[in-house]
């Protein structure tokens, strides 16, 4: 993948395509670069089918976050890991 | 220099966080991304095991320049390795060629079509509605497809998304650069957004 025509500084508005939006929306949900906003709002006032696509990745963001909420262990998974790893640690110790 | 003698585990502090916070808040993202470097779940936990073992003995020398979740994933990373090393069996997963197929290829009309770099098959949809009543469904559906996707890109969701480390920390911890970076995660989420639309379409 090469970055899209206008991070390359050398092009103006109209060449942004829907291929260069989904590249830059990568960039649009992290912090997007000042110079590119108006481009990108030009296409996206053009392009119906890329605000769905924003919308979608957008979506994707608030889902990933709620899939790995719970990715945090209760007291108990903990004192069973801390508790494997102190075995552990102590049958190395024992062999040295 | 590692634990002090006679200090139990859960005592200790790295960088001045409990290890045991560091358990809750890591171990199972720890899991995840070993799962992307080793042949097996079972291999993974082991793995993560070893990694905590490291971390305990190498607890001293954490000079908190990093974030604590840079320096654990890469003794996670190291340990994986040398894990692989042991195994010495080249994986399918370390196949690098299903890591190239872009996610929305044949959706857009080809250089030279009068619509060329245009939608062909355009998203018609969001994914949630309004009220989000099916995101729940939906998370876990994202969940499951995120272990089907290929292990770099997973490892990059993880560091990123899951853990919240930043570009340049995860990049650190996967050793790639920014531009591969990109490149992983734009297949990365195509892939899951391919996943959802495929699910919602249903």
């Amino acid at each position: 993948m090469t970055g899209p025509n206008w991070l390359n500084g050398n092009v103006d508005a109209a060449s942004i395509d829907c291929t260069d939006f989904v590249v830059l929306v990568d960039e649009l949900l992290e912090a997007f670069p000042q110079e590119g906003g108006p481009i990108v709002t030009r296409h996206l006032n053009e392009c119906p089918p890329c605000v769905i696509y924003l919308q979608q990745m957008q979506d994707l963001r608030i889902l990933l976050n709620l899939a790995f909420r719970d990715e945090k262990l209760d007291d108990t998974s903990v004192e069973r890991v801390v508790s494997a790893i102190t075995t552990l640690e102590e049958g190395f110790s024992d062999v040295r | 220099m590692g634990a002090a003698v006679g200090e139990p585990c859960s005592d200790l502090r790295i960088g001045g966080q409990p290890l045991v916070d560091l358990v809750r808040d890591y171990h199972r993202p720890m899991v995840g991304f070993a799962r992307t470097l080793v042949g097996s779940a079972s291999a993974a936990e082991e793995v993560v095991q070893e990694a905590w073992l490291q971390v305990i003995k190498s607890a001293a020398t954490f000079e908190g320049r990093s974030h604590e979740a840079t320096w654990l994933f890469g003794i996670v990373r190291n340990t994986a390795l040398r894990h692989r090393r042991r195994e010495s069996t080249i994986r399918e997963h370390e196949q690098l060629a299903q890591e190239g197929a872009d996610p929305l290829e044949g959706r857009m009309h080809p250089p030279g079509h009068p619509q060329g770099g245009h939608w062909s098959v355009p998203p018609t949809e969001r994914f949630l509605p309004e009220n989000h009543v099916v995101a729940q469904e939906l998370a876990e559906e994202l969940r499951l497809a995120l272990e089907e996707i290929p292990p770099r890109q997973r490892q990059l969701v993880i560091l990123r998304y899951v853990v919240g480390l930043s570009a340049e920390e995860a990049g650190e911890v996967a050793q790639v650069d920014g531009q591969a970076q990109r490149a992983l995660l734009y297949r990365a989420r195509g892939n899951l957004r391919s996943a959802l639309e495929r699910r919602c379409s249903r």
